[in-house]
């Protein structure tokens, strides 16, 4: 069991290596992107050709690529002294680059974001958990009923309405809708849960519900279908057979045979969305890694995006040994062979 | 058919389970009657879709989707449109099942001991302790050594005729007046077949259960059983003493079945098949199922076979039922000069 999750550790550390190449190259060979465009970024536009090529040789932007994605890649374990021609400022390992724009480290704005991702994502996740899978295995133990065939039109709904389109109906319904709807009349901002809990919780309800009503969807038809197929099981007969409620059959252990995928299901989709969400943090201006990132990306600024990139994909590496060690966890037949 | 038994255990009458398909309906088991008394091994034989799992399926109200009619009778409880919560008392309690597969009926993620001390807790008011104990008993009585070590284990652990041995343990765990075997043994090796075939008649004599063993073996009806019920597209074909069965066989189709069998000490090398295929059971013919593949029905007059059902008459023995419209002195003859000599 040890030597296996080490054995994981290793070949996700290899994958993390492979996706900061692929980050970094895939930035750094823009074809558009020469070496003096990249130092206009820094400077702004109105810098002379000149003053653009000495910036460009301070940052190491004419050096070989191999060289400055050493830099770059040593910067996240040791930190970098990086200048802007005026000053001098030291950025702390870990050091994924210096926002010019907005004059601070990479890290410090992930680190600020990540708390406001992980609020919203985590509260979705639970209620798209709770709502999506207990509809799910309620239609399934009832197929055919009213409740399956309602389950079925409000889930396709779900998948079907994008976010950016619910969430508007949701903004606008909440802040400037009809009287007895206006509860947010303030509008919905973020506020940190250190500073007050309950309005940390109030103004994110919305938030939540409008992520979780497009993901629950999707775990509502996963749920029911697996439920389906769990249900005509022989151990389902077995279980009927021995004389247990029906409620204990469905409830226990058909549920039992569902939890594995849906925890892996899970377990993904966080990794994925703790990333950043990008849609809906903009939508409702909330300051988390997905608004970070978009941000970053209309304003050119490379550091962000690159640090967002690599964070996001170290979310996704993670995700992937979490869910692996739960399946080893909840299938004994995993946990046995490994 | 039923030869009668006031003192039975298990009384089926005239039973009927068809399922509605977009094709039209299947008379799985279409009249089907026969007795089980208490403490006895009945053997029910026939060919894949003849009906008899659904059949097996159909005492404990397994079929979602089927409709069922006719009679089945525990006691003087009567199962068919019986309530669920009547149905489910019942299940495990009085009347319990295996399946041919230990593997998928066992549930992959819980402990042996976890599903056998929930198939006691839920029957009888015990605490887990209690339950326990009552499991590693059972689970060391049908002989998996070290019990209360195999109580923890999972059911992939176990090889094939020990997760049978499990099922078995489990299904007996509240000593249930009968036992339905379907296929027991399909899914096991031959060395484990007889093992488990002998586990099942000892402790159907030590606890006094009845079996219901569904098979498509012969072979095993012989080794095993005391009276054997003969299934052909959902009907009983042939009812007997297991003997009297295969010593004075008294339809065409049990000659057929019975000619199928290789046998070790046979001299002539080929095996006869029964020709044709079994009928559709959307579509079953008028008359007896069996005349399409029949070769005596020619020798029937004014078409009956393919016309008029056979009913379940004596012949031979006054507890042996056969459906044959051939006359009971022309089968024996043709049983003794034609069909046993080649045999």
């Amino acid at each position: 069991m040890i030597r296996h999750i080490a054995h994981r550790l290793l070949g996700a550390l290899g994958v993390l290596l492979v996706v900061s190449v692929v980050t970094f190259a895939i930035f750094q060979l823009l074809p558009r992107v020469t070496k003096v465009d990249m130092a206009f970024y820094y400077t702004g536009r109105n810098t002379s050709a000149a003053q653009a090529a000495a910036v460009a040789e301070r940052f190491g932007f004419d050096q070989p690529i191999w060289t400055q994605y050493w830099t770059w890649l040593s910067g996240i374990f040791t930190g970098r002294e990086l200048g802007d021609g005026v000053s001098t400022v030291h950025c702390a390992a870990p050091c994924l680059g210096w926002s010019f724009r907005q004059n601070r480290s990479v890290t410090e704005m992930l680190v600020q974001a990540f708390p406001v991702t992980a609020s919203i994502v985590l509260g979705a996740a639970v209620l798209w958990l709770a709502g999506g899978v207990a509809t799910g295995v309620l239609a399934a133990a009832r197929r055919g009923s009213l409740f399956d065939r309602g389950s079925t039109v409000i889930s396709l709904l779900g998948v079907s309405i994008p976010e950016f389109f619910s969430g508007m109906l949701v903004i606008y319904a909440l802040t400037a809708g009809p009287g007895w709807l206006r509860w947010y009349s303030g509008g919905i901002n973020y506020v940190p849960f250190t500073d007050d809990p309950l309005r940390w919780a109030a103004n994110l309800l919305p938030v939540w519900i409008c992520l979780a009503f497009l993901i629950a969807a999707v775990y509502t038809r996963w749920t029911r279908a697996a439920m389906l197929e769990t249900m005509s099981e022989d151990f389902i007969t077995t279980a009927t057979a021995k004389g247990l409620r029906r409620r204990t059959v469905v409830g226990r252990h058909g549920l039992r045979a569902v939890v594995p995928s849906v925890v892996t299901l899970a377990g993904l989709d966080l990794g994925a969305l703790l990333g950043g969400v990008i849609i809906v943090e903009s939508l409702f201006s909330f300051p988390g890694l997905g608004r970070l990132a978009y941000d970053g990306i209309t304003t050119k600024d490379l550091p962000v995006i690159m640090g967002t990139t690599l964070f996001a994909a170290v979310l996704i590496v993670v995700a992937n040994v979490v869910v692996d060690a739960c399946y080893a966890i909840l299938d004994p037949r995993v946990r046995h062979v490994s | 058919m039923s030869a009668e038994s006031p003192e039975a255990l298990l009384r089926v009458r005239d039973l009927r389970v068809h399922f509605p398909t977009p094709d039209g309906l299947v008379r799985s088991v279409d009249g089907l009657s026969f007795d089980v008394r208490p403490g006895e091994i009945l053997g029910v034989v026939g060919e894949s879709g003849s009906g008899k799992s659904m059949a097996g399926k159909a005492i404990l109200g397994l079929h979602e989707q089927a409709r069922t009619t006719g009679e089945i009778w525990y006691g003087d409880q009567q199962l068919v449109g019986a309530a669920d919560e009547e149905l489910r008392r019942l299940r495990g309690a009085k009347i319990a099942m295996i399946f041919q597969d230990p593997l998928s009926s066992l549930h992959p993620y819980f402990t042996i001991g976890a599903q056998l001390s929930e198939a006691y807790r839920v029957h009888r008011r015990t605490g887990a302790k209690a339950a326990r104990a009552r499991a590693v008993e059972m689970l060391s009585r049908v002989g998996i050594p070290a019990a209360a070590r195999a109580y923890g284990a999972y059911p992939h652990e176990f090889s094939g005729g020990m997760r049978q041995r499990a099922m078995i343990a489990m299904a007996l765990i509240c000593d249930p007046g009968l036992l339905i075997a379907d296929e027991p043994t399909t899914a096991l090796d031959v060395t484990v077949q007889a093992q488990i075939l002998q586990l099942i008649r000892d402790l159907s004599e030590e606890s006094g259960s009845a079996v219901v063993l569904i098979t498509h073996d012969l072979g095993v009806v012989a080794e095993t059983c005391d009276r054997v019920v003969v299934m052909y597209a959902g009907r009983c074909i042939e009812q007997a003493p297991v003997a009297g069965l295969f010593e004075r066989p008294m339809t065409p189709y049990t000659w057929g079945l019975l000619g199928s069998i290789p046998r070790l000490d046979a001299t002539l090398g080929r095996l006869e098949p029964i020709t044709g295929q079994p009928p559709s059971l959307i579509d079953l013919p008028a008359g007896c199922s069996f005349a399409p593949r029949c070769g005596f029905a020619s020798r029937v007059p004014d078409h009956r076979c393919t016309t008029e059902l056979p009913e379940p008459l004596v012949a031979g023995a006054p507890d042996h039922l056969a459906r044959c419209h051939l006359p009971v002195e022309d089968r024996q003859h043709i049983w003794h000069t034609q069909i046993a000599p080649a045999l």
